[in-house]
């Protein structure tokens, strides 16, 4: 391979991922890494995190920095990695059950602090992993390992969770149509703030309901009918179809000050390349107030 | 002749409803007796109510040194009637009660008053607070230690320096405080006797704190670049102190939403590199278990305060209790190392604090600082503590090098201890992953699980993993004796029981026709078995006194040295334990029935 061609896959890592045959998640996994190429990021400056499920294996099949976190808590690790070193890009990817189940209050407070990195849901709307359970996304009616006689609690709805809960960037991809979910990863990549892409990301092997052919007879691309994406309450709306048409793209962007611009420490420094302890600081300025 | 008394220690207690200003108030006396030399220290009797119920600020001034408090007082401030309820009996013979005629009639107290030959002075709090500002009855208080420095004969100039320092920013209040004392002092009380404190003789610059402050600052001088926290009693005043200087410190402050982030914020800075704390107490530690577990697993530092309150479940949150020992050897599922230390004062919360961001970088692992309430929220005066303190960050790789090549995450050494490295750090890309995994933290939990290879890595990585807490056994410090290393009875102690248990030994020497010491121990686990056998074996009849049911320390004895104590004493009230009430317990127990 020349230097061009080697610059092209440098985020492929070394380990063969051992998803099924045909699982959704390579969709995500290729259009990541290819973008991560193409835009010239370096896989040492980059951390892709990941909480617990077949999903979460995603950073082990990249060649970058990362975490395998425990299930649900890849964002609070992704915050704190962020907040001491903001010069790195994180990315931040899991399933559906990891993200929407067990760490759904991470989502929520994650998005409403608008801190710079990406995350990315692999939503199979079934527990994977653990071998084929109902999920908080599941559908209505769904016949599951838990759910003998189908699901019939309602679904969560990413998107206007995301929206609610104050995210600066809501999309939502398909893996079955990787070329526009490389354009959407570029576009969240180079979002300032919280960018957050639910992506639709069929379990071959558990969801025989939610399939690559029953998405592809829905899905349809926002980008293709003159949306605006800066009007919120149109967000909203929109995210609120589904069913005979599913809405994918970007659903809401937005710009306000992100948490390591307003943190007082961050704002002004990386602490990680910060001197260790108190000897610059005057003695006297920390223990008059003790006095 | 005016009969005249010198006090070489007044202990005296404020006692009103929570919202009245008392630990405010407290404190401010802390700084005053401070300014003048003296030694002081503070417990605050707190309830889980913001406004109303019964609430105390339990204060010992000192010519010297103590580490301890006896609920004895000399001085009752009771600025409501349940005060005198709960604390009137404590008051000792020849005290004084100043109390707010307003609201407290002290009727059914009076035929007692008169035989213990205490001094009351009642004068109405309210009225005189109400005419100064209509508002702020807080001024009660500052009106009654006016009243307070007149009856010791203290001098009124350094108060006004202390309040001066305390409302620097709003001159109304401050004036409002000023005329306060001035009405307090010129109340006429007339004593027949003179009281004074014995003269001072300590330092003039010393500094008074509280356990979780210095915790905070033991923290802030090692290093940490970032706190993330959730609020909950008694740990809450980390939180607040290192936000409040979290610009001026360099240090990022946040507040989580949860146990379950704060702890998985930490770790995710401290595989950024930078050093990481989060504080919780019972119920938030609880949360914790699992991320703990792959801190351990994932040989990642951090440092996690558990300021031990009274459980299971709430439990009392404003009292104290030493109940979770065993439940923080065995915090998560697993076998996951770990180090666990105990401050037995104010300044080992410092010491023991910068200890433990060394063993955790230093062996890449969890490091637990187990305090209590009665530590985190006792407050004292000490000398400016050394800021200027070793950091050592342990293995980290930056380049290749000639003992570390290739970066590998997990690499088997002699110690255990491989080498750590940072994003961006080229060529040392690894994935961190709880998952058992090899040299390389590739994970064992996928398509090698079960291989032969597979077996092999996870017997040695269990290995590696506790080889280093075997050898951190190596710089720990065993127990320390107070008082004659060949005395008759030993009490053993660990936390921050000690001073009041000094103190007891301190007595029990005095007052009995045995020899007595102590043996307390700070570094909890691993248990330096070596220096702990030592320490045991010259023991002649051992007393455990520790905060729980079910004898936790006793049972790590048992476990890890095969030593048995000969007898034990607890206190479950939840109140903090004085020299007193450990002397009571020992004669109640059988051996001493008879002294
Ligand atoms: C605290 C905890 N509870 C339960 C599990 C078991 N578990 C592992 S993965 C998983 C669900 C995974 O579902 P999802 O996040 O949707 O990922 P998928 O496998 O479908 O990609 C569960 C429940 C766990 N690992 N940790
Ligand atoms: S079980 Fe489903 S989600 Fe997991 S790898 Fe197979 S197809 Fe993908």
């Amino acid at each position: 391979m020349n230097k061009d061609e080697l610059e092209k896959i440098k985020f492929k890592g070394d380990v063969k991922p051992n998803w099924c045959p045909g699982c959704g998640d390579y969709g995500l996994l290729s259009a990541t890494t290819s973008v991560l190429s193409d835009l010239g990021y370096q896989p040492n400056e980059t951390v892709i995190i990941s909480g617990i499920g077949c999903s979460s294996s995603f950073p082990h099949w990249t060649s970058a920095y990362g975490i395998h976190m425990i299930h649900g808590r890849a964002l609070p690790a992704a915050y704190g990695l962020h907040m001491v070193n903001p010069s790195l890009k994180i990315i931040v990817a899991g399933g559906d059950g990891d993200g929407y189940g067990i760490g759904v209050g991470h989502f929520i407070h994650t998005a409403r602090r608008n801190i710079n990195i990406v995350y990315m849901v692999m939503n199979n709307q079934i527990y994977g992993l653990t071998l084929g359970q109902s999920s908080p996304s599941s559908q209505q009616g769904h016949i599951t390992l838990t759910t003998p006689s189908g699901v019939d609690e309602r679904p969560i709805n990413p998107i206007s969770l995301a929206l609610g809960a104050g995210a600066t960037f809501v999309a939502r991809g398909f893996s079955g149509d990787t070329k526009h979910l490389r354009y959407l990863i570029e576009r969240a990549l180079n979002h300032k703030g919280f960018s957050f892409i639910d992506v639709l990301s069929p379990c071959v092997t558990f969801n025989k309901l939610n399939t690559f052919q029953w998405f592809k007879q829905r899905v349809y691309k926002l980008e293709d009918i003159n949306f605006d994406k800066s009007n919120l309450s149109d967000a909203f709306s929109r995210s609120l179809e589904w069913g005979e048409k599913i809405p994918t793209g970007i659903f809401y962007e937005t710009t306000i000050p992100t948490l390591d611009e307003t943190d007082p420490v961050a704002r002004n420094k990386i602490v990680v390349k910060e001197k260790l302890g108190l000897d610059n600081i005057d003695r006297n300025s920390i223990f008059d107030y003790f006095r | 002749m005016v009969n005249e008394i010198s006090y070489p220690l007044i202990s005296l207690k404020w006692g009103g409803a929570a919202g009245d200003g008392l630990q405010s108030t407290g404190l401010l006396m802390q700084k005053y007796f401070n300014s003048l030399g003296y030694s002081v220290f503070g417990i605050p009797g707190t309830q889980s109510t913001i406004r109303g119920g019964h609430v105390w600020q339990h204060l010992q001034v000192a010519i010297t040194r103590i580490d301890h408090f006896d609920e004895e007082l000399d001085v009752l401030f009771a600025l409501n009637k349940q005060t005198l309820d709960v604390h009137f009996n404590n008051v000792k013979n020849n005290g004084i009660i100043i109390t707010n005629s307003d609201i407290v009639n002290t009727d059914e107290f009076n035929i007692k008053i008169v035989e213990k030959e205490i001094h009351l002075v009642s004068l109405p709090l309210t009225t005189n607070a109400r005419n100064i500002e209509s508002r702020s009855l807080i001024l009660a208080n500052t009106i009654a230690m006016g009243v307070f420095l007149k009856l010791f004969n203290l001098p009124i100039e350094q108060y006004h320096e202390i309040l001066k320092k305390r409302f620097a920013k709003n001159s109304k209040i401050l004036e409002y405080n000023l005329t306060a004392l001035q009405i307090g002092f010129n109340y006429n009380t007339e004593q027949d006797v003179s009281r004074r404190l014995g003269p001072s003789n300590g330092k003039l610059d010393n500094i008074v704190i509280n356990g979780n402050q210095m915790i905070a600052l033991g923290a802030a001088a090692s290093g940490l670049k970032f706190l993330a926290q959730y609020p909950i009693t008694p740990a809450s005043s980390i939180l607040t102190y290192l936000a409040m200087n979290a610009a001026k410190f360099g240090i990022i402050v946040r507040q989580a939403e949860d146990e379950l982030a704060a702890i998985n914020m930490i770790i995710g800075a401290s595989f950024g590199g930078a050093r990481a704390m989060t504080a919780s107490s019972g119920p938030g530690i609880s949360l914790m278990a699992e991320a703990f577990g792959y801190a351990s697993m994932t040989e990642t530092p951090i440092v996690v305060v558990n300021s031990m309150r009274a459980g299971p479940s709430t439990g009392i949150p404003t009292k104290m209790e030493q109940a979770d020992l065993l439940s923080m050897i065995s915090l998560s599922h697993g076998e996951s190392p770990r180090a666990i230390f105990a401050p037995r004062n104010i300044e080992e919360c410092f010491e023991l604090t910068v200890k433990a961001f060394n063993v955790a970088d230093k062996y890449q692992i969890p490091v637990i600082i187990l305090s209590d309430f009665a530590l985190s929220e006792q407050t004292k005066n000490i000398p400016e503590v050394d800021l200027n303190i070793k950091i050592n960050r342990g293995k980290i790789w930056q380049k290749p090098s000639s003992e570390f090549p290739k970066f590998k995450r997990f690499q088997f050494t002699e110690d255990g201890i491989s080498p750590r490295a940072f994003p961006p750090t080229p060529e040392a890309n690894y994935i961190l992953v709880g998952a058992e995994h090899d040299e390389e933290s590739h994970s064992l939990s996928g398509n090698r699980c079960g291989l032969p290879n597979s077996w092999t890595i996870r017997e040695k990585m269990i290995e590696k993993r506790f080889k280093k807490v075997k050898k951190l056994e190596e710089e720990l410090d065993g127990p320390e004796f107070y008082g004659s290393n060949d005395a008759d009875y030993t009490i053993i102690c660990w936390g921050s029981t000690q001073g009041a248990v000094n103190e007891a030994v301190d007595r029990l020497n005095k007052s009995t026709k045995y020899s007595w010491n102590s043996l307390s121990f700070s570094n909890l686990f691993p248990i330096p078995i070596q220096l702990t056998k030592e320490k045991l074996q010259q023991i002649k009849y051992s007393i455990m006194f520790e905060i729980n049911y079910t004898n936790q320390f006793e049972q790590l004895l048992y476990l890890y040295v095969d030593w048995k104590v000969n007898n034990r004493i607890k206190h479950l009230n939840g109140e903090t334990s004085t020299p007193n009430l450990i002397i009571k317990k020992i004669f109640q127990l059988e051996e001493f029935k008879n002294e």
